[in-house]
């Protein structure tokens, strides 16, 4: 990228008020467009399965981006540990922040399909059971299971010991396995 | 196959495959986020592009219900362009909303982040309240919080965190709550032993990640909480304040339509005749999708895919275009799934 437009030519503006930056360099800016042409694919697969919802994981994805961008050129090393960081723990603040304008809805049941296969029974109820964790628990499952961090990384990510992971990690496998609605579609018929 | 494995499968299963966004789609996408932030940060209000969650919109002079649309919006009532400012209550150099929408600030306190950290108590006079945390370095470094958490609790009971990275809007507002209908969050400030005309007590807490609480009197912390009023609409289950601030202006709900997918995946409004500015909130309730805002039956830059149930924001002004706001659904949408749109007019 060779142009040499300025921050206001283009959009990007430091979000942190009283800074004395009025633009980005384009380095920094060519080093964030690579970020996210390069990672994002990645870290909307993270969102989505905090989120369980498209719309949802693209908007964390970009807010989470967003904020990254304020503080992207205090970043030495790797910045996916950082902007992966900032999407846990955005999605973590979204159960009680109100999305700007947003009106709270009822959450309407969400039927899964039924199938006479029933690893894919197995694995649509898994998935509901999944979206029932809580919000911390959800995020451990996610880091641990799905990205494959040590118990460690997982306590940096989410700003907790790495006892607290391993806790969590366990209450939600043991929700996991005694979910009633999981139970049921193991058990078709069984209404117990 | 373990118990492990087939989460791994699952979780693998459902990640792959998503849909992206064109880069340069995502990229503006951020930026809009990016000239959001900003704004909210230096309080300037009015200047909108092709943002993710509020857009300007226009409406033509007179453009009222088009031959052949729907008759059931209302003409908004002829009040002030733009309604009266909501007041705006300053602590410790703070400013915050004091009646938004049907909100009503009854407790807040803001303080250095030193070893005695901010708590206080109010008299619940609802059984349903709001809040919004507060975190910021010093004035001219308010990054200087990034690395930290806030974190509070009500009644000794934990209530969230927030990482102080997420900055702080110019002005505070009632923005966390609890989903659902009144009811039910009711319910859920009971579980902190919250109850209509009992004492709250309130800590607020800066935390440092993967370390616990932290002192750094350079770093301001604290947190303001909300009364709400059972002052809301339920159509066909969908949840619409009958007051909802933006932008520091009260609107009062005007009207509603409400569609089922299996009546349409498009559901388009004419904009009410109005001498006013309007504020319409659009969204879905049920099975996640692709969900597009529209005006003219044109997707609006940066709210294809960017919603969730529940819908945003826009802000229409009685000059200009726009003669129909929509909601469409792509083909993933489940049949049930309800799309909405509300018109709001100012209160004065």
């Amino acid at each position: 990228m060779t142009r040499d437009a300025t921050v206001a030519d283009t959009g990007w503006q430091d979000a942190s008020p009283g800074h004395e930056r009025k633009s980005a360099p384009v380095s920094e800016r060519v080093g964030f467009e690579e970020f996210v042409a390069s990672r994002s694919e990645a870290l909307l697969r993270t969102a989505y399965l905090l989120t369980h919802d498209h719309g949802r994981a693209e908007d964390l994805l970009q807010t989470s981006l967003a904020k990254a961008w304020s503080a992207w050129h205090r970043i030495d090393e790797n910045p996916e540990p950082y902007v992966r960081r900032i999407l846990v723990n955005t999605y973590a603040s979204w159960w009680r922040r109100k999305w700007r304008g947003e009106s709270p809805t009822e959450a309407l049941p969400e039927p899964i399909g039924s199938s006479r296969d029933e690893q894919v029974v197995d694995a649509a109820w898994l998935w509901a059971a999944l979206g029932r964790l809580p919000v911390g628990q959800r995020a451990v499952v996610v880091l641990r299971f799905y990205e494959d961090l040590s118990e460690a990384e997982v306590a940096r990510v989410l700003g907790c010991s790495a006892g607290t992971v391993k806790s969590q990690s366990a209450k939600a496998l043991a929700k996991l396995r005694i979910d009633p609605q999981l139970l049921a579609g193991r058990k078709p018929g069984d209404t117990s | 196959m373990s118990g492990l494995d087939v989460l791994r499968e699952v979780l693998t299963e459902h990640a792959e495959g998503l849909p992206q966004r064109p880069l340069d789609a995502r990229l503006s996408d951020v930026r809009g986020k990016v000239r959001v932030r900003n704004r909210a940060r230096t309080g300037v209000v009015g200047v909108l592009g092709a943002l993710a969650v509020a857009a300007l919109v226009t409406v033509a002079p007179g453009s009222g219900i088009p031959p052949g649309g729907p008759a059931d919006v209302p003409s908004a009532p002829a009040s002030g362009l733009s309604g009266a400012p909501v007041p705006i209550v300053a602590d410790s150099g703070i400013d915050m909303y004091a009646t938004p929408g049907t909100a009503t600030l009854i407790g807040h306190r803001f303080a250095r982040a030193g070893q005695q950290q901010p708590s206080f108590s109010f008299t619940a006079t609802s059984g349903d309240l709001a809040w919004t945390l507060y975190c910021a370095g010093p004035p001219g470094e308010p990054s200087a919080a990034n690395p930290y958490l806030v974190a509070v609790t009500v009644n000794g009971h934990p209530l969230g965190s927030s990482s102080c990275a997420g900055g702080n809007p110019s002005v505070l507002g009632a923005d966390g709550v609890f989903a659902g209908p009144y009811a039910k969050r009711v319910t859920a400030w009971h579980g902190l032993g919250v109850e209509r005309g009992q004492p709250v007590h309130v800590s607020v807490q800066l935390r440092e990640p993967g370390r616990g609480p932290a002192v750094d009197p350079a770093v301001t912390i604290g947190a303001a909480f909300y009364a709400v009023s059972d002052n809301e609409v339920v159509e066909q289950g969908i949840v619409l304040p009958r007051i909802e601030e933006y932008e520091g202006v009260n609107y009062r709900l005007l009207a509603t339509r409400v569609q089922p997918v299996s009546q349409g995946r498009r559901l388009q409004v004419p904009v009410p005749a109005a001498d006013t500015q309007l504020l319409v909130s659009w969204g879905y309730a049920g099975s996640p999708g692709a969900y597009t805002f529209e005006r003219d039956g044109h997707g609006v830059s940066g709210f294809s895919g960017a919603s969730r149930a529940g819908g945003s924001a826009a802000l229409l002004t009685r000059t200009g275009g726009t003669s129909t706001v929509g909601v469409s659904a792509d083909r993933s949408a489940a049949s049930s799934t309800r799309l909405f749109l509300a018109f709001y007019a100012p209160v004065n």
